[in-house]
């Protein structure tokens, strides 16, 4: 049997606020996809080459030749808050 | 009290000299205004595909095979994620267990050989300006996007000399390699350190400490010295290393543990869906490895052979630039051994005179090769042709035209040699008298006096020759 989730864990690393009814409702669901793992741990895939993405492709890639960035305004417009040419977040170290 | 060996792995951060970011068009110029050099693609919008820079998979390959890595036929690209303002997607794209390069080795010095245990492509995050009164962050995402390569060393270091000497290597083959310009002081390569200590004998590893984002050689040297002589105290008065993140304050000359918060540590890595994987056969890996040039260690090895000194070939391959310069100036002369004592003498020394790197010598390597030339035939002397060298420095004429313009050539005027010595005798009895009488210091001092006069234009073993005889004469 898989491990019950750490919903607490889960919420710190993704920084969500939940309230306990849906940390409750959350950790059912997550119980199930969990659980889920044992469903696929128990196939033999012996022989099975693992698959690494979806597509199926490989080696697309650009050459590495410079194009014009966007304008300054139009990306800082997207945030709630900027200050001379930077975006301003809240202080993200404490003080030494 | 027990004496301590330090135990040191390196992961080493270099950017490459891309002109692009690795997975948008963005340009990786330093400087330029905040958040000027970025893009939807860069900034992490929604919905945006990033696609991968092929010259970062052909750089890393290059810096792979210059470390005598196993390249992968296979590679992908992983999610890391993590909260930090400096990465606007809240996950960087990085390589976790498929990297492009594993297994290699780098030598130092001493022959010994530092384990690289992988070397994978990664981006690197914007820059953060803190406000402590504002209580503000402020944000630039112009570097984020910037295309890295992390080297990741086995734990095979023993002292800081040696982490020191391992990085300047590292830094050697990629300048060579033409992978990354390696800027410290731009950040260009910088590195976490790992450090442990145990007693001298004990095989097994003691507990580790990193130090992360040291981003000068000095800082690093200090970081590896003050962390393994803090566990040695900590371990000597009975207390054990605890494994954590610490942050080097190179001002203090001190480490310090981050707190729990800091260094939650849980990436949750999972492919990355957006780019797809990375196939090289061995022709494609073959085609990029030949771009590599010649590096510093197959070099020094040909230079012994023309007789070239180890620590003068140590001092000439150190760089790039200065390595093909050698070259040239010793193939257009005919005369390697010159060349090399040229440019591990004058040139050196003129260029920390200057604080000049190898790349700002004004002056081409053919210049260097007239030197040589014009003092092999005696048409300058050794001590003019210094001045020559120096005089190169200063204006961008040729060597031919500067011993016109300045007088610098010697003089095979017999009778101007004949005039200095016999002046030099008739004016300095006293100094004559004790030669005669067995001091051989006085021959210096009249010689002195001779190529005074002459303005030190006289080729002198010519000179010596002419007092020799002058004097013999009056015995
Ligand atoms: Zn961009």
């Amino acid at each position: 049997m898989a491990d019950k989730p750490d919903i607490e864990y889960i919420t710190r690393l993704a920084r969500m606020e939940l309230s306990e009814e849906e940390k409750c409702s959350l950790e059912s669901d997550l119980g199930a996809i969990i659980g889920y793992m044992d469903v696929l741990s128990a196939i033999d895939t012996a022989g099975v080459e693992p698959m690494e993405h979806v597509l199926g492709l490989c080696n697309v890639m650009r050459s590495d030749d410079p194009a014009p960035s966007s304008a300054r305004g139009e990306l800082l417009g997207c945030a709630p808050r900027e200050e001379d040419g930077f975006y301003s977040v809240p202080i993200a170290i404490d003080a030494e | 009290m027990t004496s301590f060996e330090t135990v040191v792995g390196l992961e080493i951060h270099a950017e490459l000299a891309t002109r692009t970011k690795i997975f948008c068009s963005c340009t990786t110029a330093f400087g330029g205004d905040p958040n000027t050099h970025c893009c939807p693609v860069c900034t992490g919008m929604p919905g945006v595909l990033p696609v991968l820079n092929q010259r970062v998979v052909e750089y890393a390959v290059r810096a792979g095979s210059a470390m005598n890595c196993e390249i992968a036929h296979f590679s992908k690209l992983d999610r890391k994620n993590y909260f930090y303002p400096d990465l606007p997607k809240a996950y960087q794209i990085s390589q976790y267990d498929l990297p492009l390069c594993k297994g290699g080795w780098v030598e130092i010095s001493s022959g010994k050989r530092i384990g690289i245990t992988r070397i994978h492509i990664e981006e690197d995050a914007g820059k953060l300006i803190h406000d402590n009164v504002a209580r503000r962050t402020y944000v630039d995402l112009n570097r984020c996007g910037v295309p890295l390569i992390e080297i990741v060393s086995e734990p095979d270091m023993r002292s800081a000399d040696e982490v020191h000497e391992f990085i300047e290597k590292v830094r050697t083959i990629l300048l060579y390699a033409g992978v990354s310009d390696c800027r410290m002081e731009e950040g260009s390569i910088r590195a976490d350190v790992n450090v442990s200590v145990r007693p001298f004998g004990q095989s097994a590893f003691g507990t580790r400490t990193e130090m992360k984002n040291i981003n000068s050689m000095r800082a690093i040297f200090r970081a590896v010295e003050g962390e393994a002589k803090r566990q040695s105290e900590l371990i000597s008065a009975g207390g054990r290393v605890t494994q954590q993140t610490r942050r080097w304050d190179d001002n203090r000359g001190a480490s310090k543990a981050m707190r729990g918060k800091e260094e939650a540590n849980d990436y949750r890595y999972f492919p990355e869906p957006d780019i797809v994987p990375i196939r090289l056969d061995d022709a494609r890996i073959d085609e990029i490895r030949a771009q590599l040039p010649e590096l510093p260690d197959a070099r020094k090895i040909r230079y012994a052979q023309l007789g070239i000194a180890p620590a003068d070939a140590q001092i000439i391959t150190a760089s790039r630039t200065l390595a093909d310069y050698f070259e040239e100036a010793a193939r257009l002369s005919g005369n390697a051994k010159e060349a090399a004592k040229w440019i591990v003498g004058e040139m050196m020394r003129q260029l920390k005179e200057r604080s000049l790197e190898p790349e700002a010598i004004p002056f081409p390597a053919s210049y260097l090769a007239q030197v040589i030339t014009l003092c092999e035939t005696g048409r300058v002397t050794t001590a003019n042709a210094k001045n020559l060298f120096s005089l190169l420095f200063e204006s961008g004429e040729e060597p031919a035209a500067l011993v016109e313009k300045h007088g610098l050539a010697a003089l095979d005027d017999d009778d101007a040699l004949d005039a200095a010595v016999e002046e030099a005798v008739s004016r300095n009895p006293k100094s004559v008298e004790d030669f005669l009488a067995g001091k051989e210091k006085s021959f210096g001092f009249l010689m002195g006096q001779c190529m005074r006069s002459l303005k030190g234009k006289a080729d002198p073993a010519v000179l010596r020759e002419k007092l020799t005889q002058r004097l013999e004469a009056l015995k």
